[in-house]
C-alpha cells in the first residue's frame, strides 16, 4: 500500500477544551499505524478517546478520518458514535453481560440480516481464536482474556475506520497478555486503519507502539517515536513520564572548542558546587550560556569500565539487587555522593557487584540529552 | 368466598400495572440517567405516596377528583366521567399510590447498569432505543419484574385510599381488602379468614416465585 | 437474545389483558347505601325481594355520616338508608335527593356484654356505673359519635346515667356500629353499646348477653330513607316494598320499630 494511501485515512486531531476537564493536544496517526497515548492516570488518555469515539463532545476542536469530518466545533459538526464507525475496546470491555460472545459481536452487526449478522459474528470469534463452545457462553462464563478477545472482535466487527484500546491489557494475565500481543500484531497487518492504544505501561508501548503521544493534565506533552522520545525528553516532565531515571541538574556553559561539542556543568540537587565536573556533549547551538539545564542519559548511555569513548567516572555501590535475569544497581558519584545514578545490568555486562563496590563507568556524550528550564526554577520542577 | 371482591381486585391490579408499566419504567430510566438540580424534588414527589397515610392520600383524591370539585365537576359535565366511587375512581388512585412502588426499583435496576454498556452499544451503532430495549432493558428486568409484582400485590392488599376513594361498591370498587374488612363487620369471621389466607397465600406465592425469578436471571449472568 | 424475547411476550400479553379489561361494565343492580345496623335485617328483605320480582339489590352497609359525605362527593348510590333523619334532611337541603324521604323504621339499642365479661347485662347501666368505679371496666365499645347516629344515642344514654366524664377515656369507637358490635362482642370489650337489630343476629346473640337501655334515655332513632337523585325505577320499587308488611315484618323480627308503632 503506498503511503499516499496511508495519509489518505489518517487520522488527525486538534482539541482544547478547559472545561469540564482540560483536554489539549494535536497529533496524527496514518493508516496502519499504531499510536500510544501514554501518561499517568488522570492524565486525559481516556478522555481523549472518548473525545475520538464520539462519547464526549470537545469545547472546542476537529477530528478528521481520511475525508471525512467527525468533528469541527467551528462548523458545528459532531457525528455520534453510531455515524463514527470507530471501534473501541473498553478498559473493562463493556461486553453485554446478557449476551453471549456471539451475541456481543452480532450487536455491532445489527445492520445485516439476522442470519449474516451471526455468521458474521461468528467469523469475527473464529478470527480471535475463540472457539464455538466459548461463543455460546456469557461474558461472566470466559477468563479475562476471552472476554477481551470477544471486545477486539466486537470493536472489528463494526469495520472500524479508527480502531481505539483503552488499556486493554490492564486486566488480564501474564500469559494472555503476551498472546494478545501477537494478536494484535496480527491485527495490524490484517487493518490498515490507524489504531490508538491507551496505556500507562511504558514497556507495553514501547513494544507496541510506531509512535508515543505523552500526555500529562490534559495536554500532550510530546510526540514522536518511542526510541526518539527516549533518548530526547522534550522536558524534565516527559522524562519522568516516560520513566527515564538518570535525570540531572546542570548549567550550561557554552561550546567547548570542538565544533558541534558543548560543556554541561553537572550540579547535585542540593545545589552544591563540586567545581570540575564538566562533561562533554553535544551542542545543538539552542542553548545560551549560563543556562540552568535539565539533561538525562538513558540506560544505554551508562557504560560499565574505564576505557572507550565518553568521560570516565568514578562511583560506589549504594545498593544491588540480584533479580532472575537482571541486576539493578543505585551508584553514588565519587565526586559528589550526593549524586546518584540508577543502572540496569544484563546479559554480558551483568556480574556479581555488592554493596561499597567501586566501579569505573562512562557517560556516552553522543546519549546525553540536554534540555533547558524555561520556565521553572530547578527547586520547584515537578517529581 | 367472595369471588367477584377477588377478580376485582386481580383486575385492578392488572390493568394498573398495564398503565403504570410503560410510563414508570421510561420515567425511572429518565431519573437514573439525568443529573439536574431539581431532581431531588422530583425524587421526592415519587416517593410521597409511600410516606403519605393512605388516608390522607384517599382524602386528597376525593376531594381533587369527587363530583364537588372543580375538576370533577368538569369531568362530569364534559365528559359524563365520574371519577370517585367507581372502576375509573379507583384506577386514578391505585396508579398515584404505585408510583413509587414502580418508579423506585426501576430507577435503582437502571442505575446499577454501568454506564459504559450504553456507550459501548452506541459505539456499536444502535440508536437510543434499540441500546435501551436491547441492553438496557434486558439488564433491568429483574428489577423490572420485582417492581411488577410487588406494585401488583400491594394493588390486591391496599385498603386506606380504596376505602376512601371507593365506597366498597360490590363489583365496582369493592376489592378484597374492603371485603375482608366487610366480612369481619358482619360477623363472618371463618369468610374473612378464608379470604385473608388466599390473599396471604397469592401474596407470599408472587413475591416468592418473583425472588426465584430473580435469583435464577441473576444466576444466568 | 432471549431476554428480549420474554420482555416482547410480557408487552404482549398485557396489551391482551388491556383489551379483556376494557369492556364497560354490564348494567348493574341499583345500589342500596344501608346504615350499618341494618345489615342483617336489610339482606333478608333484599333476598326476598329478588325473589318475588327477580330484581337484585347491590347492597352496602357503613356509617351513615360516612356515606353522607360520599353521596356528598358524589357516590352513585340510588337508595341511602340512613340510621337517623338529620343526615336525609341535609342531603335533601342540598337537593341531591328526590323529596324528603320516609322514616321506615325506629332502632333500639342496649348494652352488649361478651362471654366471659365480668360486667353484668344490665340495660339501666347500674353495673356498668359499678365495674367504672371498681376498676372491672378496662374498655367499652361504642360506634363513633361524631359521625354514627347509634354513636351518638349510645353518648346520649351513658350520659343520662352520668357515667360519660367517667367512661370517655375508656372508649373504644367504632367506625359504624357494625364495627361497634364487633368489639363489644369478641371479648375485646368489656362491652359496649349497640344495636338491637345486631343483637337479634345469630352470630352475635351467641357471643353474649344483651340487654336494652331505656327507649327515654336518648333521642329516638328515627331511621329514615330516600332515594337519591338519578335513582332507576328498581330502586324505588325497593323503596315501595319496604312499606309493605312482608318487609316490615321481617323488620321487626330483627329488632326495628316501625313507624307508627
Amino acid at each position: 500500500m503506498s503511503g499516499d494511501q496511508h495519509t489518505a485515512r489518517a487520522l488527525r486531531v486538534d482539541v482544547a477544551q478547559t472545561e469540564p476537564m482540560p483536554l489539549h493536544g494535536r497529533f496524527e496517526c496514518a493508516a496502519g499505524e499504531l499510536l500510544a497515548l501514554v501518561g499517568p492516570s488522570g492524565a486525559g488518555k481516556t478522555s481523549m478517546l472518548r473525545v475520538l469515539a464520539g462519547l464526549m463532545r470537545p469545547q472546542r476542536g476537529r477530528i478528521e478520518v481520511g475525508t471525512q469530518l467527525w468533528c469541527d466545533s467551528e462548523q458545528g459538526i459532531f457525528l455520534p458514535p453510531q455515524r463514527r464507525h470507530v471501534g473501541l475496546v473498553f478498559q473493562n470491555y463493556a461486553l453485554m453481560p446478557h449476551l453471549s460472545a456471539l451475541d456481543n459481536v452480532a450487536l455491532a452487526l445489527l445492520h445485516l440480516p439476522a442470519r449474516e449478522c451471526s455468521a458474521q459474528a461468528r467469523r469475527w470469534l473464529d478470527h480471535v481464536h475463540l472457539s464455538l463452545e466459548q461463543q455460546q457462553r456469557r461474558p461472566g462464563a470466559l477468563s479475562g482474556g476471552q472476554q477481551q478477545r470477544v471486545a477486539v472482535a466486537r470493536a472489528l466487527a463494526r469495520e472500524p475506520r479508527l480502531l481505539l484500546l483503552d488499556e486493554p491489557f490492564s486486566a488480564v494475565d501474564q500469559m494472555s497478555r503476551q498472546a494478545l500481543y501477537r494478536l494484535l500484531a496480527d491485527l495490524r497487518s490484517d487493518l490498515d486503519i490507524p489504531i490508538l492504544l491507551v496505556t500507562h505501561d511504558l514497556n507495553e508501548a514501547r513494544l507496541l507502539a510506531d509512535r508515543l503521544v505523552v500526555m500529562d493534565a490534559g495536554s500532550v506533552l510530546q510526540e514522536g517515536p518511542p526510541e526518539h522520545i527516549h533518548r530526547a525528553p522534550r522536558n524534565a516532565r516527559v522524562a519522568d513520564l516516560v520513566g527515564i531515571h538518570n535525570r540531572f541538574q546542570g548549567v550550561w556553559v557554552g561550546p567547548s572548542g570542538k565544533a558541534g561539542w558543548g560543556l554541561l556543568k553537572w550540579v547535585s540537587a542540593a545545589g552544591g558546587d563540586n567545581g570540575d565536573m564538566l562533561l562533554e556533549v553535544r551542542d545543538k547551538g539552542k542553548i545560551k550560556p549560563g543556562q540552568p539545564v535539565n539533561w538525562v542519559v538513558p540506560g544505554d548511555g551508562i557504560l560499565l569500565g574505564a576505557d572507550g569513548i565518553g568521560q570516565a567516572l568514578e562511583a560506589t555501590v549504594s545498593d544491588a539487587r540480584h533479580l532472575g535475569e537482571i541486576t539493578l544497581a543505585s551508584l553514588t558519584l565519587q565526586h559528589d555522593p550526593q549524586i546518584s545514578l540508577r543502572i540496569t545490568l544484563a546479559g554480558p555486562q551483568r556480574r556479581r557487584i555488592a554493596s561499597g563496590d567501586r566501579l569505573a563507568l562512562r557517560l556516552d556524550p553522543a546519549l546525553v540529552h540536554v534540555m533547558p528550564l524555561h520556565q521553572r526554577p530547578p527547586g520547584l520542577s515537578p517529581d | 368466598m367472595d369471588w367477584q371482591a377477588f377478580s376485582l381486585s386481580i383486575e385492578l391490579a392488572a390493568v394498573t400495572l398495564l398503565v403504570l408499566l410503560p410510563p414508570g419504567v421510561l420515567g425511572a430510566r429518565w431519573l437514573a440517567r439525568t443529573r439536574f438540580s431539581g431532581k431531588a424534588w422530583i425524587e421526592a414527589f415519587v416517593v410521597l405516596p409511600l410516606v403519605l397515610p393512605p388516608t390522607v392520600l384517599g382524602y386528597y383524591l376525593l376531594v381533587s377528583l369527587g363530583a364537588g370539585s372543580p375538576f370533577g365537576a368538569w369531568m362530569l359535565d364534559t365528559f359524563d366521567i365520574r371519577m370517585t366511587f367507581n372502576f375509573a375512581g379507583l384506577l386514578i388512585a391505585s396508579l398515584v399510590f404505585n408510583i413509587p412502588f414502580i418508579v423506585q426499583p426501576v430507577q435503582r435496576a437502571f442505575e446499577a447498569i454501568p454506564e459504559n454498556l450504553a456507550e459501548a452499544a452506541a459505539v456499536c451503532g444502535l440508536s437510543g432505543w434499540q441500546t435501551f430495549w436491547r441492553v438496557e432493558l434486558p439488564l433491568a428486568w429483574p428489577g423490572i419484574l420485582s417492581a411488577m409484582v410487588l406494585t401488583f400485590v400491594h394493588t390486591l392488599g391496599e385498603f386506606g385510599v380504596v376505602l376512601m376513594m371507593g365506597g366498597s361498591i360490590p363489583g365496582e370498587t369493592k376489592t378484597v381488602a374492603i371485603a375482608i374488612y366487610d366480612r369481619v363487620q358482619s360477623f363472618d369471621l371463618a369468610g374473612a379468614d378464608r379470604m385473608a389466607l388466599l390473599l396471604l397465600a397469592l401474596s407470599l406465592g408472587a413475591v416468592a416465585a418473583s425472588f426465584f425469578a430473580s435469583a435464577r436471571l441473576a444466576a444466568r449472568r | 437474545m432471549r431476554a428480549v424475547c420474554l420482555i416482547q411476550r410480557v408487552v404482549l400479553l398485557c396489551a391482551l389483558a388491556l383489551s379483556l379489561a376494557a369492556p364497560a361494565r354490564a348494567a348493574e343492580p341499583p345500589t342500596v347505601a344501608a346504615a350499618s345496623d341494618l345489615k342483617f335485617a336489610i339482606e333478608e328483605v333484599a333476598a326476598r325481594f329478588q325473589r318475588e320480582t327477580g330484581q337484585r339489590m347491590r347492597l352496602v352497609f357503613g356509617s351513615s355520616g360516612n356515606f353522607f359525605s360520599q353521596i356528598r362527593q358524589g357516590a352513585p348510590f340510588h337508595l341511602f338508608m340512613s340510621a337517623d333523619e338529620d343526615f336525609v334532611f341535609r342531603l335533601a337541603d342540598q337537593g341531591l335527593t328526590l323529596d324528603r324521604g320516609r322514616l321506615y323504621a325506629y332502632g333500639r339499642i342496649g348494652l352488649m356484654v361478651p362471654r366471659g365479661s365480668p360486667l353484668k347485662a344490665d340495660g339501666e347501666l347500674r353495673d356498668l356505673a359499678l365495674a367504672l368505679r371498681d376498676g372491672r371496666l378496662k374498655k367499652f365499645a361504642i360506634a363513633n359519635p361524631e359521625h354514627a347516629p347509634y354513636g351518638a344515642r349510645a353518648k346520649e344514654a351513658l350520659q343520662h346515667a352520668g357515667l360519660w366524664a367517667d367512661i370517655e377515656p375508656r372508649l373504644v369507637l367504632g367506625e359504624n356500629i357494625s364495627q361497634a358490635a364487633q368489639f363489644a362482642s369478641s371479648g375485646a370489650t368489656q362491652g359496649g353499646i349497640i344495636a338491637l337489630s345486631l343483637a337479634k343476629a345469630p352470630q352475635v346473640s351467641a357471643l353474649g348477653e344483651f340487654a336494652l337501655i331505656p327507649e327515654s334515655w336518648h333521642r329516638r332513632l328515627a331511621q329514615r330513607m330516600v332515594l337519591l337523585r338519578g335513582a332507576p325505577p328498581a330502586a324505588r320499587a325497593f323503596y315501595d316494598y319496604l312499606a309493605t308488611p312482608a318487609a316490615q315484618d321481617i323488620m321487626r323480627r330483627h329488632g326495628f320499630a316501625m313507624p307508627g308503632e
